[in-house]
């Protein structure tokens, strides 16, 4: 399935989603692409909850009201652990637009899954540092897909319809 | 909740949020749950932005794909693919030559006994490890491989994270287990006669007898066995290959079942089953129609107050309603307005119930 790897300096790592480095293993890629996700949408879920519960929650609410607990209670929707090739190709496009050290941190984040501690021994910056780089990061990502979404009205292209996020 | 709250343009919300999404990445302090806290409460745009970016977040986890077609060069590539034991070995020892971690590999298991008893890393601190919660209590714990086990009251578990399978006891109580994903290490929680295993998933354990217990399954599939038969190693192949494996034994999200020894019981969750089993989680329990014994026996869990109750119509009366764990005294003032319940505290740690016009009585 992979033809060629290509071993990537430390020093080289912002060049992987360049434009060219995108054509070349765009071929390579299938159309849908499985992968282990992370759970920070869980997480984050969890911890707002964990305010409801503690703060807001009546004790013995009227048996009509039962099905509306205050928020889901479980992982409802089954997490989707494919994602399309055209949307992979935008986040690589995404943090090909971050600026050189932002965009180090970033990849190591998030392609080499390595720990925010780990990332500023590797490359020599403060752990602080670090951890608003990996926020900047994901937020001007953020914005560079909403600009694009906007740029591109929905022509019902099937590829992205992966979008559509649960609530 | 105060409705008094700044106004804050929207970018700037973008901007705080994905600084928690990167301080919950990080690992929060218990402070900083608080300032979130308070963060989540100033304005229900918060939450909603902080969700959408966390989404994000998890979506852009594909781009882990390019790690494969451009490994990292240097002992890091390893510490960041988990794959095996050694990455964390490897982080303590990432100057050393290649031929030296070669050597040492072989000494694996010993290796990483020896450096858990230094103490010299937090993480591997965890690797072997007993979690307890007392009676009403329940806690959320990370785990060294990323899992989160979230104990509920009154349990025990023991891990162990030393050999090549990720392996836990649930010893007593209910625990709840999101699985950090990795192949190449199982998950693997033994209970009873059997164990639960799993590479990536989340599940809800809770023994209901010393040799028994019930299993939801809230996301993706895990595989039960008794403890017997076959290793666990092959399991994640089963799991991967699921026509390995005897397909009465595969369980998916949304499934139930009571194992003891055998799976038994088995049956699929609508999800408003599911959230009520799985209430607990937010410090809640949940009842649907219980009779009130069952429902005093479940709310017991969280209490070392016992309820007493001679009436047997009394017993099977049946209740509705969401409870606050450990708040016996809101339960008993819900009684009391709900269901016109009286109580008496007869001892220290016993309360009797007793209906208000009590039945025609034979007397």
């Amino acid at each position: 399935m992979r033809a060629i790897s290509t071993i990537v300096n430390k020093d080289d790592i912002e060049d992987i989603v360049q434009e060219a480095f995108i054509k070349s293993y765009e071929a390579q890629l299938k159309q849908e692409i499985r992968y282990e996700r992370t759970y920070m949408l869980r997480t984050v879920k969890n911890l707002a909850l964990n305010h409801v519960a503690s703060a807001a929650v009546q004790l013995n609410d009227a048996v009509e009201n039962m099905d509306a607990l205050p928020y889901d209670l479980v992982g409802h929707s089954l997490e989707k652990n494919v994602e399309s090739k055209e949307r992979f190709i935008h986040f690589c496009r995404a943090t090909d637009t971050l600026s050189a050290e932002v965009k180090r941190v970033f990849l190591l984040k998030k392609v080499y899954d390595m720990k925010q501690k780990d990332i500023a021994e590797l490359v020599g910056l403060s752990e602080s540092t670090v951890e608003k780089h990996v926020a900047k990061g994901l937020l001007l990502c953020s914005r560079y897909l909403a600009e694009l979404a906007d740029d591109t009205p929905s022509t019902g292209s099937s590829a992205n319809s992966q979008d559509v996020r649960s609530r | 909740m105060s409705n008094v709250s700044q106004f804050t343009p929207k970018q700037d919300i973008y901007e705080q949020a994905s600084l928690w999404i990167s301080r919950v990445d990080r690992g929060l302090t218990h402070s900083e749950i608080q300032q979130l806290d308070q963060w989540l409460a100033a304005s229900s745009g918060h939450r909603r932005i902080l969700f959408e970016l966390a989404s994000l977040w998890d979506d852009m986890s594909v781009m882990n794909e390019l790690s494969g077609l451009y490994p990292l060069k240097s002992a890091q590539a390893t510490l960041s693919s988990g794959k095996d034991h050694a990455a964390k070995w490897k982080r303590q020892a990432r100057y050393s030559s290649a031929a030296a971690v070669a050597i040492v590999v072989l000494f694996l298991g010993f290796i990483s006994d020896w450096s858990w008893l230094m103490g010299t890393d937090n993480t591997t601190a965890q690797v072997s490890r007993r979690l307890a919660t007392a009676i009403g209590e329940q806690r959320t714990v990370k785990l060294a491989d990323g899992s989160y086990v979230q104990l509920n009251t009154n349990s025990i578990i023991n891990i162990d994270f030393s050999g090549g399978v990720r392996r836990i006891v649930l010893q007593k109580g209910e625990a709840h287990f999101a699985v950090a994903h990795d192949h190449y290490r199982p998950f693997v929680v033994e209970a009873g006669a059997n164990t639960v295993t799993a590479i990536g998933t989340a599940f809800n354990m809770q023994l209901t007898d010393t040799d028994a217990f019930e299993l939801v399954v809230t996301e993706g599939k895990v595989l039960v066995r008794d403890t017997t038969s076959a290793q666990d190693a092959s399991d994640a192949t089963a799991l991967i290959n699921p026509d390995a494996t005897a397909s009465g034994q595969l369980l998916t999200a949304g499934e139930k079942a009571n194992i003891r020894g055998q799976v038994d019981q088995r049956q699929s969750l609508t999800s408003d089953a599911m959230q009520q089993d799985l209430a607990w989680q937010q410090g809640m329990i949940v009842f649907k129609g219980e009779p009130l014994e069952d429902a005093l026996k479940e709310i017991g869990r969280y209490t070392p107050v016992t309820f007493k109750i001679a009436d047997e119509n009394l017993k099977q009366k049946r209740v509705a309603g969401y409870f606050k764990v450990g708040d016996i005294s809101g339960l008993l003032f819900a009684l009391k307005n709900s269901f016109n319940i009286e109580h008496k505290r007869v001892s220290g740690m016993t309360i009797e119930l007793k209906e208000i016009t009590p039945p025609v009585s034979a007397g």
